[in-house]
C-alpha cells in the first residue's frame, strides 16, 4: 500500500476505533512517528499499540505526550477591548 | 474588580483518568468566580463516561458551565450525557444562557456546541446534495441559537462557549485542508451581532490560543492540549 493511503488509514483508526483526533502520524525511513497529546500515559501506549498492529513490519516511535493538569501559573488579564484591528490576532 | 473565568476543553474524562484534574479543581476557588468547559468532556459521549465527569468537575467551590463537543455526541447518548452533568450541578447550555453573579458584576454566558462549515470566502454552502445542505443547515441553526442566546442575555460581561471555533486565527497550528471541520465564521457574526467581551472554545487540539473576531471580539481556544494546564484563568474588568 502507498504511503499516502496508509497513513490515511491508520489516522481513521485513531480517530474512529480510538477516538483520538489529535495524533499526528508520519513516516521517517522505516519509522513511523506519532506525536501530539492525549490525557494519560494509558491512551498513549494504546495509540502506539494500534498503530503497531496496522504496520507490524515497522519501528513505531512514540513521541506522544501525556497534557499537564496543573494550575496555571498566571491569569490572562483583558484589558478594556481595543478598537477593530488594533493589532491582536492575524 | 475583575470577573476571574476559568476555562478548558476536550477534557475527554474516562475512568482511566478519573481524579486527574482534582488536585488543581481544588483549589479553583482561589482562582476564579466561574468554570467553563468548551466540549468534549468524554471519550465517547457514552453516559458512564458523563458520571465520570461529573465526578471530576462536580462540587467545586466555584458554578460550572459547560457546552457538549462532537465526541459528546459520538454514542447517540446526548440527554443521558446532559442529564448526568445536570445531576452534578453542572449547567449545560445548547443555544441558551445563564448568568453568574460574582464580585466582580454579573457575568452572562451564552452557550451552543457550533459546528464545522469554514471561513469567510472559503466555506461550505447549502447548495446541491441533501447531505451538504444538511451540514450548512446544522452550523447555520447552531449560529443562529448561539445569536438568541446572546441577546437575551442581561448582564454587565458578556461570553460566547462554543466547542468549535468563531474565527481561524485560534486555528494556527493545524491544517489548513480541516478548518472547515473545526470551525465556522458564522459563530463569529454571532458573536459580532451582540456586545460580547471574550469567546471561548476549544476542538482544535493543534491550534493556538488567542484571536479576535472581525468585530474585535477576544477569542480563546482553550483546548487542553493547547493550553496544557488544567484550566486558563482570565481577568475581564467590567469596563471591557
Amino acid at each position: 500500500m502507498k504511503d499516502e493511503y496508509l497513513l490515511a488509514r491508520l489516522q481513521r483508526v485513531l480517530a474512529e476505533d480510538g477516538s483520538e483526533l489529535g495524533i499526528d502520524v508520519a513516516r521517517r525511513d522505516e519509522e513511523f512517528v506519532l506525536t501530539g497529546e492525549v490525557e494519560s500515559d494509558q491512551r498513549r501506549l494504546e495509540v502506539e499499540r494500534r498503530v503497531a498492529e496496522h504496520v507490524p513490519e515497522a519501528r513505531v516511535r512514540n513521541e506522544i505526550r501525556v497534557t499537564r493538569v496543573t494550575v496555571p501559573a498566571e491569569a490572562e488579564r483583558l484589558a478594556p477591548r481595543v478598537p477593530v484591528n488594533g493589532g491582536e490576532g492575524r | 474588580m475583575s470577573i476571574r473565568v476559568a476555562a478548558v476543553g476536550d477534557v475527554h474524562i474516562d475512568a482511566d483518568v478519573q481524579g486527574r484534574y482534582r488536585p488543581a479543581l481544588d483549589e479553583i476557588g482561589e482562582h476564579a468566580d466561574v468554570l467553563l468547559l468548551a466540549g468534549d468532556l468524554t471519550r465517547h459521549g457514552t453516559v458512564a463516561e458523563a458520571a465520570c465527569v461529573a465526578r471530576e468537575f462536580g462540587g467545586l467551590a466555584v458554578p460550572v458551565v459547560a457546552v457538549l463537543g462532537n465526541h459528546d455526541y459520538h454514542s447517540d447518548e446526548v440527554p443521558g450525557v446532559t442529564k448526568a452533568l445536570e445531576d452534578a450541578g453542572i449547567v449545560v447550555l445548547e443555544g441558551e444562557g445563564t448568568t453568574v453573579d460574582t464580585a466582580g458584576g454579573r457575568l452572562g454566558v451564552a452557550g451552543a456546541k457550533g459546528f464545522g462549515g469554514g471561513f469567510a470566502g472559503r466555506c461550505a454552502t447549502a447548495f446541491g446534495e441533501p447531505e451538504m445542505k444538511a451540514f450548512v443547515e446544522h452550523s447555520e441553526a447552531s449560529a443562529a441559537k448561539l445569536a438568541k442566546a446572546l441577546a437575551a442575555l442581561e448582564c454587565e460581561v458578556r461570553i460566547a462557549l462554543t466547542h468549535y471555533a468563531p474565527v481561524p486565527d485560534t486555528l494556527a497550528g493545524e491544517p489548513l485542508e480541516i478548518y472547515p471541520f473545526l470551525g465556522s465564521y458564522l459563530l463569529g457574526e454571532a458573536i459580532d451581532a451582540v456586545r460580547t467581551q471574550l469567546a471561548i472554545h476549544g476542538h482544535a487540539h493543534a491550534g493556538c490560543e488567542r484571536g479576535m473576531t472581525p468585530g474585535g471580539v477576544r477569542v480563546r481556544n482553550v483546548a487542553h492540549p493547547v493550553i496544557r494546564q488544567a484550566y486558563s484563568v482570565f481577568h475581564l474588568d467590567e469596563a471591557c
